[in-house]
């Protein structure tokens, strides 16, 4: 849990200039509510694990054999 | 580490050579090209040891999910963005604020005309209070409840007359008398307590059943 949090954390930092970029699709007042959205989403995103098994380095290179 | 590594590097290269399909893909070159995930892969070429197998995998594991997370999140990030913005126009289109334009196309009236005005209200509360002059105690039979009308303090007889008489709630009353909630509700129970008193006093409750 703890290791899920610092991932979220690290992710969210690691996307900042990508949010930043995202919120200007929407007016001026708007933008710190859309920036709290984004961010909610993504910590939606990560906790609800919707990117699942990730092959290894092995397995991966299985698919191309 | 200098001296492991050159027997090896035939090896990597044999290697490099056999599966160049594998490293040219983007992920993987990308993955090797950290000096110490090189690193490790050349040590697992020449050592393939089940730790040094395992922690190739898992350093990979790793990096690909955080490519995948990264390319979902950017991807869905930017709709998100664009639907949010779609909502929040929906929203202002729909909750417009313009007083004056008409409510439907064809309607006379306009939004301000359909307004509620709560101080109006409650002005109207105060000119219909004026309008049933009766106070409580005109309206109080019992001599000895008259009496005890008659002893409480112009603002609780106020408030009880509100309260009963034209049956606002404190809060109303509170609007009316411009005081809050809290001081109204205090000055109604406060009152109710005297008058409780004072027909106890005069044993009016005592007796009350048995004999009235």
């Amino acid at each position: 849990m703890k290791q899920e949090h610092d991932l979220i954390t690290e992710f969210i930092t690691h996307m900042e200039p990508k949010i930043k970029k995202s919120i200007k699709y929407t007016s001026f007042q708007e933008r710190d509510d859309l920036e709290q959205e984004i961010k909610l989403k993504m910590v939606e995103t990560v906790s609800r694990g919707v990117i699942k098994e990730t092959p290894g380095f092995w397995e991966f290179k299985q698919s191309f054999d | 580490m200098k001296e492991h590594e050159d027997p090896c590097t035939s090896e990597v290269k044999k290697y490099i050579d056999e599966h160049q399909e594998f490293l040219n893909n983007t992920i993987v070159s990308t993955f090797l090209k950290d000096q110490d995930n090189y690193q490790l892969f050349v040590q697992t070429i020449c050592y393939p040891s089940q730790a040094n197998t395992k922690k190739l995998d898992d350093k990979f594991r790793a990096y690909y999910f955080n490519i995948r997370l990264t390319t979902f999140l950017s991807n869905t990030l930017h709709f998100n963005a664009i639907n949010y913005d779609k909502k929040y126009k929906n929203v202002k289109m729909r909750n417009q604020l313009i007083l004056d334009s008409p409510l439907t196309d064809d309607s006379e009236y306009t939004l301000k005309d359909v307004i509620e005005d709560k101080q109006q209200v409650s002005s109207l509360e105060a000119m219909f209070s004026n309008g049933r002059d009766y106070s409580l105690e005109d309206l109080v039979v019992d001599e000895r409840l008259y009496q005890a009308i008659a002893n409480l303090t112009e603002n609780q007889k106020k408030i009880l007359n509100l309260a009963y008489v034209h049956e606002l709630s404190d809060t109303e009353i509170a609007t009316v008398m411009k005081k809050t909630q809290q001081a109204v509700s205090k000055s109604h129970k406060k009152a109710l307590k005297r008058l409780r008193r004072s027909l106890n006093e005069t044993g009016y409750l005592g007796n009350g059943k048995g004999s009235g």
